[in-house]
């Protein structure tokens, strides 16, 4: 789930030139996901100048805590 | 005197006098006690979310996290993953939601109404609480001056003093004025100034370093850069951690076993449970706007936080590559301000148009300001509301408690500003210090007050008590560092941590937890919303 979540994401933000995240997919064996993401020529597999696993470390706790506060909002309810 | 930028000192001015135009209006809405402690629970939904925001913004979000982004880079990550935006999102759906139907049934209007309640302990957890919330807010405050002084001299040319008491000014007139009514409607105003001069101020500073594909490339390359361009070794400033998540254990700062007691307990907790936080959750009109505020507070916390550090570490490359010197600064006084906490206003120097640098001060003073009114509205109100009327003189009239909260706010901010003329440390480990005491202090009293059934005044008395003096035993035998060398490195909120968790659970267990009614009117236990008890 996460990782659906974070791989359809990903894309939006690397139309910044300078975010090597085809790379990224291909090193994590999604290469067709690579193909469809939107990405200059690259001479480096960071992003931000993170390596890959800090690049997760930042990205997947935001994710989640992004996905909590939206499940928060969509289920919430009036106190009684 | 004679370099004072006379075109950034009418921003400078422009800005103090739409702070005071609003913290005057502020002051001529506030009548009550309960207008100038909560705003009478009266705040609107952006009022609100802003004042999340902005009361942990603070100057150290500002300077000291672009400082610990060029120290460490990403290697203490953590803090913008689990760090203020976290701990105000998540204190809304956590505390404030239960909180909101509680402030309505009990006027609830500050955390020690909260505990007097929780724990039928009117008075001596009261008074306790009470005095705990005004020293670590008084630490809290002294913090804040420094990243005044830094820019004010930067970008102005003024000195210190000089800025940092015309901020004080301000900030302790339209407070002792107005209120919590002044606090929330400028901190309005102080959050989008802030926010707005991040988001600008990033990209901007990212093209300056050529652009988003040179600065990826140079952050790896800083260890070498570092060598050859500065003459220094690799590993010099953790330099070799720059791009990774955390170090070995053993290693100060960068360390996964200091990150997790750092940025795992002391901000994120200590944030979450801070009382000019958790007071915030009792000054909001509507119950619904714990809905949608959390999201929007950390979708607007994480990229300003992340945009500050980005700002440090494309510093620290700069200065590598011999593109920047930075300068640890001497203000009078013989206050001397961390290299490191000068990334953010040189590099700002360096690369930014003139017309946007000089909105760096408005940011800074927004920064600081919405984070020093909230501190000495708290303070404030915990002498004047939760020692004075509701422990020492109950027969205090509203019109008196609003004149002692006039004068402490005078007292405390003048005091704090006075101490502040002093040396300090980096930035952050001041106010990670008070955070310290937060944490050790007033999350089990809270968080377990709300979700466990056993946690009683005994066990909220003696924790609290316990996590105060053995938190300021630690730092003053320890200092913010435990090391064990070779095998581990720790903040030194850990003690304070295990002790006043240890004395909680073993009182909670020992002792009779309160009634049934009144767990049950205090809407206490293992569930969120009320009226859906847990599952066993």
């Amino acid at each position: 789930m996460m990782a659906f979540i974070f791989f359809n994401l990903a894309p939006l933000p690397v139309t910044v030139e300078g975010l090597s995240i085809s790379r990224f997919l291909v090193f994590f064996g999604m290469p067709s996901l690579a193909a469809l993401s939107i990405t200059p020529s690259l001479s480096s597999e960071r992003i931000l100048g993170m390596q890959p696993l800090t690049f997760f470390c930042l990205a997947i706790p935001i994710v989640v805590q992004v996905a909590v506060l939206l499940i928060w909002a969509i289920k919430w309810r009036a106190p009684d | 005197m004679a370099n004072i930028d006379l075109v950034g000192l009418g921003v400078f001015a422009a800005y103090i006098v739409a702070i005071a135009v609003i913290g005057y209006f502020g002051a001529r809405r506030t009548k009550t006690t309960a207008d100038f402690v909560a705003a009478s629970g009266q705040l609107g939904f952006w009022t609100y979310v802003l004042l999340m925001v902005g009361a942990v913004t603070s100057g150290m979000t500002i300077i000291g996290v672009a400082g610990l982004g060029f120290q460490s880079g990403w290697a203490n990550l953590w803090e913008r993953v689990i760090g203020p935006p976290f701990a105000v999102s998540f204190c809304t759906v956590l505390v404030g939601y239960k909180m909101w139907t509680l402030r309505n049934k009990y006027r609830i209007w500050t955390m020690q109404d909260y505990f007097a309640t929780r724990y039928e302990d009117p008075r001596t957890l009261r008074a306790l609480a009470g005095i705990v919330s005004v020293v670590t807010c008084f630490a809290y405050l002294i913090g804040q001056y420094t990243a005044v002084g830094v820019v004010t001299e930067v970008v102005l040319g003024i000195p210190y003093s000089v800025g940092s008491l015309i901020a004080l000014v301000i900030v302790v007139g339209y407070v002792m004025g107005g209120g919590m009514f002044s606090t929330a409607w400028t901190t309005f105003l102080q959050s989008l100034i802030m926010i707005v001069g991040v988001f600008i101020t990033a990209p901007l500073i990212i093209n300056w370093m050529g652009g988003w594909i040179a600065f990826n490339e140079l952050v790896s390359q800083v260890p070498v850069l570092q060598q050859i361009v500065r003459g220094q070794a690799p590993g010099y400033l953790f330099g070799t951690f720059l791009d990774q998540p955390f170090g070995p254990a053993g290693m100060p700062l960068v360390g996964w076993a200091y990150n997790l007691t750092l940025f795992g307990i002391t901000v994120p907790l200590g944030l979450l449970v801070a009382p000019h936080v958790v007071n915030n959750v009792l000054c909001f009109k509507e119950s619904k706007y714990t809905r949608w505020g959390p999201l929007i507070m950390y979708v607007l916390g994480v990229p300003l936080i992340l945009g500050t550090s980005l700002i440090g570490l494309a510093a620290r490359v700069a200065w590598a590559q011999g593109q920047l010197n930075i300068a640890s600064l001497t203000l009078e006084g013989g206050v001397t301000v961390a290299w490191n906490d000068m990334a953010y206003p040189t590099i700002a120097k360096a690369a930014l148009p003139y017309g946007i640098f000089i909105l760096l001060l408005p940011s800074v003073l927004a920064a600081v300001m919405s984070t020093t009114d909230r501190l000495l509205v708290t303070a404030a109100s915990n002498v004047s509301y939760d020692l004075v009327k509701n422990v020492l003189r109950p027969n205090t009239s509203e019109k008196a408690t609003v004149w002692i909260n006039r004068l402490v706010v005078l007292i405390l901010g003048v005091s704090s500003w006075y101490i502040s003329l002093t040396p300090q440390p980096m930035l952050a480990w001041f106010i990670w210090a008070a955070l310290s005491l937060m944490v050790n202090c007033f999350f089990w009293p809270i968080i377990g007050g709300l979700y466990w059934k056993r946690m009683n005044k005994h066990a909220a008395r003696w924790g609290m008590l316990t996590g105060f003096v053995v938190t300021l035993i630690s730092f003053a035998i320890w200092g913010k560092n435990i090391i064990i060398p070779g095998v581990v490195a720790l903040y030194a909120v850990v003690p304070g941590f295990i002790a006043s968790t240890a004395v909680t659970l073993a009182l909670a267990f020992l002792t009779k937890p309160h009634s049934e009614a009144l767990l049950r009117e205090t809407l206490t236990g293992l569930f969120i919303k009320s009226g859906t008890p847990a599952k066993h």
